[in-house]
């Protein structure tokens, strides 16, 4: 059953961890920025994604309800 | 004044398709980024590889596995309520997973818990709402959401990296829970709806057509070969072709995944080299995906899908062929800009085929396929390697099965049985 298992095991580490190292350095290496600053910047860009899509909502709504055309 | 005739902004069905995205990036994106959890989890408890690697085995297998069953709930309660679902469960799982201490407990929420939600929040569901919001412009549609999933990996695998070197990996799992509990849940409770009909609406924003009693007539076109009975569709010949070629894709996809840096390395080139390559092969996705989308809904959907696998074999061909870094160059150049170019064309063309009735379970089927293509190939590949001294046999096969696919595909008939190619006037009921 493990021997089974083990089929599978390359896919699912989709992030071998050695070749992660290996990035990690490279992106210290080129971008030279704080690790915490790394993590703000990335997490801005991440919570921008659903702002952005909230505030498109948001202006749909806007426009849809004068007209009462949303159920 | 309805709706469908005023929609002159923006069509709701991009607010869908971002949300969509968003779903994509953070849930699959999330997941693949197992990997850097891997050296210190398995340090703190002593596990070697093998063991931890075993919850990530047991994941993708039942991943699979559950899609088809999975999908034949979307079909019969709707993907929002499934979405959210799925969802609220991944969230809780990741802070879950924050407090592991043996591995059975991270072998059932990681492999069996979250692996079934991730099923109900793939790109499989979220596509399926897709495609009943558009019709012409489907398969760009459906390429924005997969690009989501490449582009999540580029942003939280390094983000979940620096968070352990920072904070610690018990932390880490607890942000990946937050964001998805704080971020992709309100995103998809406010914004996912099933279907442009709810909102007075058309399939890509149209304008409605008259109907005899002078309303707008909204009702969604059928497929020509769409049956209240999956089973019916699942038995006929277009679907096998669609499955067949996506094993293909899981198959040639699977084996790069696993084998590729350690068949460069064989070759002669430094390790390096071989992530460099594999670095650029995995950015060329997004470009790769988003192009196929944008040809899909202008050109002959599976014309495409025959053209992108058998570029993907002429590369495979290339790496067996030509010597030295220019075939490894080129292998990674055309291999990764065909990567998931497949899944906006196949996608599109299933539910033009069969329809909006049976979308999750047949889209389910169909990707199943996909992952049984993988975990055979990265199998096959190992064992052949053993056998053989060299990965050739196993780049040949893939080669071989690429043109195939390439074949299977061009031999759809997608003018008799896609909805693209159907007068409205010719529409059943």
């Amino acid at each position: 059953m493990l021997g089974f298992l083990s089929i599978a095991a390359h896919h699912g580490e989709a992030a071998d961890p050695d070749l992660m190292e290996w990035i990690m350095h490279r992106i210290d290496t080129l971008v030279g920025l704080d690790a915490g600053l790394i993590v703000v910047i990335l997490v801005v860009v991440i919570v921008l994604i659903p702002v952005g899509v909230l505030g498109l909502y948001a202006l749909h709504r806007r426009k849809a309800e004068p007209t009462g055309e949303e159920s | 004044m309805n709706g469908a005739r005023m929609n002159a902004g923006l069509y709701y069905g991009w607010i869908i398709v971002g949300a969509s995205f968003f779903i994509s990036f953070l849930t699959v994106g999330g997941r693949n980024g197992f990997g850097v959890f891997v050296i210190p989890m398995s340090t703190e408890f002593s596990w070697d590889r093998g063991t931890i690697s075993l919850a990530a085995s047991i994941g993708f297998l039942l991943n699979g596995l559950s899609q088809p069953f999975i999908g034949r709930l979307y079909d019969r309660v709707g993907g929002r309520k499934l979405i959210l679902v799925s969802l609220v469960t991944i969230g809780i799982s990741n802070l879950l997973l924050a407090a592991t201490n043996h591995i059975i407990f991270l072998i059932i929420v990681f492999g069996v818990v979250m692996a079934i939600a991730m099923s109900g929040g793939s790109i499989n569901t979220t596509v399926s709402i897709i495609s009943k919001w558009f019709q012409r412009k489907r398969a760009l549609a459906v390429a924005v959401v997969a690009a989501g999933a490449p582009m999540g990996g580029l942003v939280l695998v390094p983000l979940a990296s620096y968070l352990i070197e920072l904070a610690g990996w018990r932390e880490t799992w607890a942000v990946l829970g937050v964001m998805v509990l704080v971020l992709a849940v309100p995103l998809a409770y406010f914004v996912m709806r099933e279907r442009p009909e709810e909102m007075g609406l058309m399939p890509d924003g149209d304008s409605a057509p008259d109907s005899k009693d002078g309303k707008p007539d909204i009702k969604p076109r059928r497929a020509p070969l769409e049956s209240d009975r999956w089973a019916t569709c699942f038995a006929s010949f277009p679907m096998w072709q669609l499955s067949g070629a996506y094993f293909v894709c899981g198959f040639t996809t699977a084996l790069i995944s696993a084998h590729f840096v350690p068949f460069a390395i064989e070759e002669g080139y430094s390790q390096s080299m071989a992530a460099s390559a594999f670095g650029v092969m995995s950015g060329l996705n997004v470009v790769g995906v988003m192009v196929a989308g944008a040809l899909g809904d202008k050109f002959n959907r599976k014309n495409l899908l025959s053209v992108v696998y058998f570029l993907r074999g002429c590369a495979y061909i290339t790496l067996l062929v030509v010597p030295g870094l220019l075939g490894l160059w080129s292998f990674s150049l055309v291999a990764g800009f065909s990567w998931i170019a497949t899944v906006p064309l196949t996608t599109a063309l299933t539910a033009d085929v069969y329809g909006l009735r049976n979308i999750g379970i047949l889209g389910g089927i169909v990707f199943t396929a996909h992952q049984i293509g993988g975990a055979l190939s990265i199998q096959l590949a190992g064992v052949l390697r053993d056998v053989t001294g060299s990965y050739d046999s196993a780049l040949v096969i893939a080669a071989v099965l690429l043109m195939c696919a390439s074949l299977l595909s061009f031999s759809i008939r997608e003018k008799k049985y896609s909805v693209r190619y159907q007068e409205p006037a010719a529409q059943g009921a």
